[in-house]
């Protein structure tokens, strides 16, 4: 499989992993927890691409080597 | 609003004093609540099994770890930091060892697993001593919780969830956390099961507790003759699900502590009601 779908799957992984226990972290109720969730891991997914599109255009430009 | 949520009790003591005591001494934040007897069995257990630990594996331990990452707050990241008098003995006693390399003894990982989960125990207590002092003078709760149920979701996680009635909670938990240290323990074969290798990675997934430590005792330190591609992506895994179960025991903790004093606010809403009979 390709090397880069494979990272993306483990990245979803930990991502939705760290997404619910946080949510259940911060509601002591089931159903705000769950509600909170989608949004959430949208949150997390987003960000997290938005660095590395920085950092991929940083190494491209700036913190080119050689 | 009913006589009882009006009626405000004075605590017993600051849980933040109770935690950092019991944190420098373990049964030192039940000893400056008054209940010495629980301190000294705090004590007792805490720094036996510690010694325990430190006895099987002779003091070797931190020998596992790699030459330049040791230094003075090196143990800062261990399980045994949970014991903090016995870490600072330790490296008094121990430290890491003599630059004469040694073999290890046969029980080494038995004693790591020991002196780690000594540092968890006594989380455990500082979790009680804190929740006592959060409830009035003279009033201890009958059971452990909510620190039995902090113990519970450690040995099993979610487990301490589902022990206080929130079963999906629990279920979701056990799915996501021991199916997350699973596939890392897949992606690395089995060689993040080991303390030697990677000293402070196996701290981290310690905090999954019973599923690690059935399988360092399954599959642990086993011999590695390929490279493994996605060993990072395994080692983190395990660590991450380690480390988030403490983000749900803190959340049982802090659940326990609040159905604590809810119960003795429901106690104190009886003569309430008894008083509103009579008036009428």
């Amino acid at each position: 499989m390709n090397d880069l779908l494979v990272h993306a799957l483990l990245f979803l992984v930990v991502a939705a992993v760290i997404v619910v226990c946080g949510a259940f972290y911060s509601e002591t109720e089931d159903a705000p927890a769950f509600r909170l969730m989608p949004k959430r891991l949208l949150w997390l997914v987003g960000g997290c691409a938005l660095l590395a599109l920085i950092l991929i255009v940083l190494e491209k430009t700036v913190a080119r080597v050689g | 609003m009913s006589w009882s949520t009006q009626q405000k009790f004075e605590p017993r003591g600051s849980p933040a004093v109770a935690t950092w005591i019991g944190w420098i001494l373990p049964g030192g934040g039940h000893l400056i609540l008054g209940e010495a007897i629980l301190g000294a069995v705090a004590f007792a257990s805490v720094m036996g099994l510690f010694l325990l630990g430190v006895r099987v594996s002779q003091g070797m331990v931190f020998e596992f770890l790699d030459t330049d990452l040791r230094g003075p707050f090196a143990g800062a990241l261990t399980p045994e930091v949970g014991n903090l008098a016995g870490l600072v003995y330790y490296m008094k006693a121990h430290g890491f060892g003599t630059p004469i390399p040694r073999s290890w003894p046969e029980h080494i990982h038995l004693g790591a697993w020991l002196m780690a989960t000594s540092g968890f125990l006594n989380v455990v207590f500082v979790s009680h001593a804190a929740a006592i002092a959060r409830l009035p003078k003279g009033y201890l709760p009958r059971g452990f919780a909510p620190a039995s149920h902090v113990l519970l979701g450690w040995i099993v996680p979610g487990l301490g969830h589902v022990m206080q009635g929130r079963r999906r909670r629990g279920v979701c938990v056990f799915v996501a956390l021991v199916g997350l240290f699973v596939l890392g323990t897949v992606l690395a074969d089995g060689s993040n099961l080991d303390r030697e290798r990677h000293f402070y990675y196996w701290g981290g997934q310690f905090l999954v507790g019973g599923p690690a430590a059935i399988l360092e005792w399954m599959h642990g330190h086993a011999h590695l003759s390929r490279d493994l591609r996605y060993v990072d992506a395994g080692l983190v895994f395990g660590c991450i699900a380690g480390l988030l179960n403490i983000l749900c025991l803190l959340d049982v903790h802090g659940y326990g502590v609040a159905k604590l004093r809810s119960e003795y606010e429901a106690s104190l809403a009886v003569p309430s009601n008894v008083a509103t009979g009579v008036a009428a």
